[in-house]
């Protein structure tokens, strides 16, 4: 766990990754670090690289026929996708990220190089976020 | 090398009706893209050296193979949303 948390606060040193993603990056590592050791999970039988970003919700708000969301994104498709918008004109980006930060969301890539891209991928595989509350459930991992 | 999907499914389903049940064989569509491709490259590449001292040159010759590179990693995309009145499953291989 130790490089991943420095990888983490490396790119914050750099600039590459805001304070707040770090600190919710730093929660999810640690938030994992705590399950695998309430689990007992034995060092060193670490599954391979993580392929896909998995979303799942379910939405129970109608008890008969609950709404379910099921996708499952390839992070190639996110690291392909992470390198063409590196390829954006400035004014695009800017547009982009003007948009981004109306809906809430302070995730700038300009300037992001083809190594930091690797780096956010592998950070991310790490990620898990389970939400659950008395009718919805929203769970995002990677496997 | 990872290969671009072969098929892709599409299924929407509306009010307990379906309204969208498709099957494209993308491996069909492929030797389309290329024909395209080569058409275009003439003028992408006139256009890349006429936008070379503004910058956007580079950019656009790059852009050709970073939009081959998000096609192939479509492969394996899977969105299925399942609501009480609607259904909608898009499903790449």
């Amino acid at each position: 766990m130790g490089d991943e948390r420095r990888r983490i606060l490396s790119m914050v040193a750099e600039g590459k990754v805001s304070v707040a993603d770090a600190e919710r990056l730093l929660d999810a590592l640690a938030g994992r670090t705590a399950a695998e050791g309430a689990s007992g999970s034995e060092a060193g039988q670490r599954p391979g690289p993580a392929k896909f970003l998995r979303v799942l919700v379910e939405d129970n708000a109608k008890a008969d026929s609950p709404t379910r969301v099921n996708i499952r994104v390839p992070l190639q498709l996110l690291r392909a996708g992470l390198k063409l918008s590196s390829l954006l004109p400035q004014e695009a980006s800017d547009k982009l990220a003007g948009a981004l930060h109306g809906r809430g969301i302070d995730l700038d890539l300009r300037g992001a190089k083809p190594q930091d891209i690797e780096e956010m991928i592998q950070a991310l595989s790490d990620l898990t976020v389970d939400v659950t509350d008395d009718k919805t459930k929203v769970r995002i991992f990677c496997e | 090398m990872t290969w671009p999907p072969s098929l892709l499914r599409i299924r929407i389903v509306k009010g307990g009706r379906k309204r969208v049940g498709l099957w494209l064989p993308l491996l069909l569509v492929w030797p389309l893209a290329v024909v395209l491709w080569l058409v275009l490259l003439p003028l992408l590449l006139v256009a890349a050296i006429l936008w070379w001292p503004s910058g956007r040159g580079k950019r656009l010759l790059l852009a050709g193979p970073a939009i081959f590179r998000v096609f192939c990693a479509l492969r394996k995309l899977s969105v299925d949303v399942e609501s009480p009145d609607s259904t909608v499953r898009i499903h790449f291989w």
